[in-house]
């Protein structure tokens, strides 16, 4: 068992073409993450480390025959909302944004659109998700060896605003000698597709879960959406979980 | 130290302008540098966002006087690595420097590695004097911790802590044994 991904989980890589897609790909392949396909316009008849690239979404679905499960957004700000538009309205139902500085008024509007087409944003501005040994969406973890150094299978869960930070944790967990069900860099940016407080209950549902680490920082709303908010506004989330939650806000920096 | 009121004006200093001028010149990565109100001698260049928050208050939890603050994320280059350094490094009263980031991802050791470095050379500077500490574990670590061997200069993987790491760069300023 694992939060939203699985062994058999498949995904595009939308903007595939550029530098540190091109990177993000090739980490998720050696991690043996199932990557079928990417898209970048203009860039049709291409592959990527083996991935063939199409122009739009659509033209990826009619050649594989399938919906690909989820989808990797790493494309400019200015052109990631037409880029996450495309994959909801084409059927994709798990979205990771990795690219940051895009216009708040596009993000309300991808969420938006997610939530009402029953799809699921993870980001902006985050490295994505990863279940230890089975599957890695996104840039998590980095290269395949270093991701195997941080994350490995275990009891507990991980939510971060802060991509480098889960794997910090990650790593700190795995060299206490516990390992991770699945661990999320939800992101920084102050509007973002999945709070705490959504992914709460899908911890909660996950048998291998039995304890949950949260890392969070200022702005950004976090308080509506931290360990103590969940409890209050979470909806569907019970209210006290029976296994344990650390969290950790870092708050101290300012001058 | 100044203290900015709800209803001051912010207007950036010169180390700020600098790094936002840094940071538009070169499209590949992100970094962002603050100093209002900080009056140290430690320089920090650390990321990334959550990274630079945990770092400074481990910094100053133990006792250290950061000169700045900065993030560092999205694999930026090496002359944009740089670039921050050395503007860290020109700021009145900074003595070293603390390099220090959570595990990153894209973000590559080696580039970080050669743009501290490549700042300290430029301004006349010995790397292995000038760099506090080195903490930056992931992407491409064992190419930068090469790197930095060869200039002398400290460094540490993940089995050794941020919290721990800070300590390190806070003892060396203060000449006290870590």
């Amino acid at each position: 068992m694992s939060v939203l991904l699985s062994q058999d989980f498949t995904f595009i890589v939308q903007g595939i073409t550029g530098r540190e897609a091109v990177n993000l790909t090739r980490e998720c392949l050696d991690y043996g993450s199932k990557v079928v396909g990417g898209v970048t316009p203009g860039r049709k008849g291409r592959d990527v480390h083996g991935v063939p690239v199409f122009d739009t979404v659509e033209q990826v679905v009619d050649s594989l025959g399938y919906v690909p499960d989820g989808s990797v957004v790493t494309v400019p700000p200015a052109f990631t909302k037409d880029a996450v538009l495309e994959a909801i309205v084409r059927g994709i139902k798990l979205i990771v944004i990795v690219t940051e500085r895009i216009p708040r008024r596009d993000v309300a509007q991808m969420v938006e659109l997610a939530d009402r087409q029953g799809a699921r944003i993870i980001g902006p501005n985050c490295l994505g998700l990863i279940v230890p040994e089975v599957c890695k969406m996104g840039g998590i973890g980095g290269p395949a060896k270093d991701a195997a150094k941080a994350y490995t299978p275990g009891p507990v869960g991980v939510m971060s605003r802060s991509g480098g930070m889960t794997t910090e944790i990650s790593s700190t967990l795995t060299a206490a000698g516990l390992g991770q069900s699945t661990a999320i860099s939800i992101g920084g940016d102050a509007i973002i597709g999945s709070t705490y407080a959504e992914l709460m209950p899908l911890f909660e549902a996950d048998e291998q879960t039995q304890g949950i680490v949260i890392y969070t920082e200022p702005g950004g709303g976090w308080r509506r959406s931290s360990p103590s908010g969940w409890r209050r506004t979470a909806r569907g989330c019970r209210s006290s979980p029976s296994w344990p939650v650390a969290s950790w806000t870092t708050r101290r920096c300012r001058a | 130290m100044t203290r900015l009121t709800p209803r001051d004006p912010y207007e950036p200093s010169e180390f700020e302008r600098n790094v936002k001028a840094i940071d538009s010149a070169d499209h590949r990565g992100v970094i962002q540098g603050k100093d209002h109100g900080f009056s140290g001698n430690l320089g920090l260049v650390i990321g990334a966002g959550g990274g630079s928050l945990t770092l400074t208050d481990a910094v100053r939890s133990q006792g250290g006087k950061p000169a700045n603050y900065t993030e560092i994320g999205g694999n930026p280059s090496v002359a944009k690595a740089c670039g921050l350094a050395k503007e860290v490094l020109k700021k009145d009263g900074v003595e070293k420097i603390a390099v220090m980031m959570s595990i990153v991802s894209n973000t590559r050791v080696d580039i970080v590695a050669r743009g501290v470095i490549k700042a300290c050379l430029e301004l006349g500077r010995d790397p292995g004097e000038t760099i506090a500490i080195f903490r930056i574990p992931g992407a491409w670590e064992e190419e930068g911790f090469k790197i930095l061997e060869r200039y002398g200069v400290e460094s540490c993987d993940r089995s050794v802590s941020m919290w721990e790491a800070a300590g390190r760069a806070v003892a060396k300023i203060q000449g006290v044994p870590a």
